[in-house]
């Protein structure tokens, strides 16, 4: 059966290239929305969303968790919305800028499940690396046992359906102990909280 | 079974159909539904492509052998092929194929059918650049080529294998076997009364010698198919005239660009043939770039942007849009169409093209304007030099 895809992008040019590389190196049926609200409208869940970081949150709250696989349509990969995303559950990013074969091949891989799960875990690397030297030593900042647990997972690249999945909690109450990570490491991303995590040695 | 409105067609037209009607309905007790094929036919040729679609899938319907089936499906693939829907042509070449797939073919007129219908395939997946599908095609109908003694289908299928060469290799790398093909193909052509296939032969070689950069022997060839068509057979024409444009546009002769792309575009618009006035522009639009008159130039590339009809060929005009955007420094709408033209469906480009655009695309992702000017200078540089400008 044809497998659908859908772009969300808020630039309508871009979202209209994309959709012309695919079309013409897939046999997908692309569909170009302007925005959630089209989304809201459409009939039925498509294979695999394109869209760009800034509405990934915005779509996943929409989609209520229930969501088909979503590729990141990045100018900047390496962005803290893009590590965001794909902690946050985001399948793995495009970088655009490497021309329509990624495009092509990381929408394939989406769509037959042989996506580089690892790609959360290859940024944060590379953002450890290259975060700045001489921060100060970093203590316990008065996490709990469970808060720990999380941001152990956190470190290790699992997103927060996966840890509330093993951890025999709920989707919601994982984001609510989240959130007091953030919190409590005075932090505004999951990237820099797995930073934290790991000058910790959790 | 009704006529359908033939008003618009000739008198000698009105007369066949008339006449094959009255042929269906004298036949029609005895033979029943197969009776109709024949009037089907003689609709397609008569330019009535849809209304004889609708018989050949009345036939599928009523019909309960799978010959009948896949030759009125192949019918439909190739009455859609001729009006260049290659999706839904590529679509019912697909079902006739395994259609006949399930049969033995052990009589020579279905593995005639059969070869048909992968000809149909062949040519919906050449226009939707599907080259991996086209080449295996190609393969199976060199299992099939030696069997088949009907010297106008075995051109037909020679044509398919030299466009499967042609596909996969790029300029200038053309291996011995692509003028191979194309040899045989213009030997048997000459034997055919009709002169239009050997014209259509001459065509496909001046077209494999033009990207192999041997512009007078593919001139030659453009020459003798345009005195072999004596002014008929507009497509084939319009390919002789269109790359006599392009041959003398990779050779860097304005003049002659000029006048041969005025004369494709003034034949193309006469005959409808509208997939030529496109490329027509885009050629005037390189004749204006040579000459620096750019506001010509960009309305004749945007022309060909707004206008063409195929996937192939996209850089005939985007470079040439390309250097007018540069000029102008609106170099966003030039990034995007060096992400467009590296597609991996289309035509390769030699390495160091394909690099010089790669690095656009990575500039004008990163909206990087220094950077993106830069690189969209040298990627039409390399263009110019490679031949591809």
């Amino acid at each position: 059966m044809e497998k659908t895809i859908y772009i969300l992008h808020q630039k309508s040019s871009l979202a209209e290239l994309l959709a012309w590389t695919l079309r013409l190196g897939t046999d997908l049926n692309v569909i170009c929305l302007g925005g959630s609200q089209e989304l809201k409208q459409a009939e039925t869940l498509p294979d695999l969303i394109l869209v760009q970081p800034e509405l990934y949150e915005k779509i996943h709250a929409f989609m209520n968790g229930i969501t088909p696989p979503i590729l990141l349509i990045a100018s900047h990969p390496d962005d803290e919305q893009v590590i965001d995303a794909l902690y946050a559950g985001a399948a793995d990013v495009v970088d655009l800028g490497k021309g329509p074969e990624e495009l092509l091949e990381k929408a394939n891989q989406t769509l037959t499940n042989t996506a580089d799960n690892n790609a959360l875990i290859r940024k944060l690397i590379h953002k450890n690396k290259t975060a700045r030297q001489g921060e100060k030593d970093e203590t316990e900042y008065g996490l709990t046992v469970k808060e720990k647990e999380i941001l152990k997972q956190m470190r290790d690249g699992n997103h927060l359906k996966l840890i509330a999945q093993t951890s025999d909690t709920s989707y919601e109450t994982v984001r609510t102990h989240v959130k007091r990570i953030y919190k409590k490491l005075g932090v505004m991303s999951a990237s820099e909280a797995v930073i934290k995590a790991m000058k910790m040695e959790l | 079974m009704d006529l359908p409105d033939i008003h618009h067609l000739s008198p000698g037209d009105q007369q066949l159909v008339i006449q094959s009607q009255q042929n269906v309905l004298l036949e029609q007790d005895i033979k029943g539904f197969i009776a109709i094929e024949p009037f089907a036919d003689v609709l397609d040729k008569v330019g009535m492509h849809q209304e004889a679609r609708d018989y050949f899938q009345k036939i599928i319907l009523s019909a309960t052998d799978i010959l009948t089936q896949a030759r009125c499906w192949r019918k439909i693939a190739v009455s859609l092929v001729s009006q260049r829907d290659f999706i839904n042509g590529g679509i019912a070449a697909g079902k006739a194929i395994s259609l006949f797939q399930k049969l033995l073919l052990q009589t020579k007129s279905e593995r005639e059918e059969y070869v048909k219908a992968l000809h149909a395939s062949a040519h919906s997946y050449y226009f939707q650049l599907k080259f991996e599908k086209l080449e295996t095609i190609a393969k199976e109908i060199k299992k099939y080529l030696p069997d088949i003694t009907d010297i106008e289908l075995r051109c037909n299928l020679l044509h398919v294998i030299s466009l499967s060469v042609y596909s996969k290799y790029r300029w200038y790398q053309f291996p011995e076997e692509a003028f191979n093909h194309l040899e045989l193909l213009l030997q048997l052509t000459e034997k055919l009364e009709d002169k239009f296939n050997h014209a259509y032969a001459h065509c496909m070689m001046g077209h494999q010698y033009l990207y192999n950069e041997e512009f007078a022997l593919s001139r030659e060839h453009f020459s003798k198919a345009i005195h072999l068509l004596e002014g008929k057979h507009f497509g084939q024409l319009l390919i002789a005239y269109n790359y006599t444009a392009v041959s003398f546009r990779m050779q860097n002769n304005i003049a002659m660009t000029e006048q041969w792309a005025n004369r494709t575009l003034e034949k193309a618009k006469l005959t409808s043939n509208i997939s030529y006035v496109p490329y027509s522009y885009a050629n005037l639009a390189w004749v204006y770039i040579k000459r620096e008159n750019w506001l010509y130039a960009e309305n004749y590339a945007r022309k060909a942007a707004d206008n063409w009809t195929t996937l192939s060929m996209i850089y005939s005009y985007a470079f040439p849009l390309m250097a007018c955007l540069l000029r102008k420094d609106e170099l966003a709408e030039a990034g995007e169409l060096a992400f467009k033209i590296i597609h991996p469906r289309l035509k390769k480009f030699p390495s160091d093209l394909t690099q010089k655009l790669k690095t656009v695309v990575r500039a004008w992702i990163a909206s990087d304007k220094v950077e993106l000017r830069n690189a969209l200078r040298e990627a039409i540089d390399e263009a110019k030099i490679s031949g591809y400008f």
